[in-house]
């Protein structure tokens, strides 16, 4: 049975608690106190329903070794959560003293393998719990690149043990902008290592394909997730929205399409 | 102790220095980039800020 979710935000705080059937969720880790959670977060941890720890400032694609203060504060909150993982990106955030906000593409090449792994490795060292960590979309790619997205991921899999939060609307604004098939992606992905996914909304503007997870998901995205339950059956799908947030109606449409997708109606009847 | 890394770990932070530098001050891509995806990645970053202002 694959479990449902959302990325909990204080925006969607009140769905979740209509909606306990919504068990598997991930919330940003960074700026939340373990011991002064928001009341409504709270309540879901004290209502058992899974929450993982999502980080979006280890940078641990970056040149700089992760810093021991924001491991700390993710493992407490894992503890918090009781969380059996921490997730986190395979990017970087910041270099040369500046922070970007964004999650940035880790050159794919031998020297960008090896700090990443290094740098994964430090990770687990500190953390109390398996580290799983999400593919992420990006317009450009550095000239150095010498693998492709699934070579890479398959490679750093191999030499950390580490976990893989799959984020199908990623995949599909890669394959959208570097012109190559989801599929391709899938088939070569160690998707062993899959522990939950990530289905968000984009936009197409300019030629491109924007994974700006404030638009509804549509086609496109509900599709790279039925490529994906095609090949493995899937732990859980959380829905991960950013921004402007819609109607409730609208919001539990998508998550309807999504149910759709992972349980459809017949294999629900039928394990009732 | 020392990092075996170091050196490794030097040169990509000064390649990654310099792309985030061509981001977030407009300034040409580094040698190699393809310079209308980091000028499209520039915008979105620039986007997301104007975005976390506004809320």
């Amino acid at each position: 049975m694959t479990r449902l979710g959302l990325s909990y935000r204080p925006e969607c705080a009140w769905l979740l608690h209509t909606r306990p059937d919504l068990d598997f969720l991930d919330v940003i880790a960074e700026g939340l106190d373990p011991d002064g959670l928001p009341a409504p977060l709270a309540q879901l941890v004290a209502e058992g329903r899974t929450v993982i720890p999502h980080g979006v400032g280890l940078s641990l694609g970056g040149a700089e070794r992760p810093a021991r203060t924001r491991l700390d504060a993710l493992a407490r909150l894992a503890e918090r959560f009781l969380a059996p993982f921490v997730s986190e990106h395979v990017a970087f955030v910041r270099a040369g003293g500046v922070e970007t906000g964004h999650l940035l593409p880790v050159e794919r090449s031998s020297r960008g393998l090896r700090v990443l792994v290094d740098n994964v490795r430090r990770a687990q060292e500190v953390l109390p719990v398996p580290l799983v960590l999400e593919n992420v979309a990006c317009l450009l790619r550095w000239p150095g690149d010498s693998m492709d997205e699934a070579e890479f991921l398959r490679a750093l899999v191999e030499e950390t043990g580490v976990g893989l939060l799959l984020d199908v609307a990623n995949a599909h604004a890669n394959a959208e902008n570097h012109d190559e098939p989801v599929e391709a992606l899938l088939d070569r992905l160690p998707l062993h290592a899959v522990r939950y996914v990530h289905v968000a909304g984009g936009v197409r503007r300019d030629g491109l394909y924007h994974d700006t997870h404030a638009h509804p998901i549509d086609d496109p995205q509900l599709r790279a997730l039925q490529l994906l339950t095609e090949r493995i059956p899937l732990p859980a799908v959380v829905l991960e929205r950013d921004g402007n947030f819609g109607s409730r109606a609208a919001l539990e449409a998508e998550l309807a399409a999504i149910a759709n997708v992972v349980a459809p109606p017949q294999t629900r009847e039928a394990s009732a | 102790m020392s990092d075996p890394l170091e050196e490794e770990r030097r040169a990509l932070g000064a390649a990654q220095a310099a792309l985030v530098a061509a981001l977030v001050n407009h300034t040409p891509a580094p040698e190699g980039f393809d310079p209308a995806r980091v000028r499209a990645t520039a915008e979105q970053l620039e986007r997301k800020r104007r975005g976390r202002h506004a809320r």
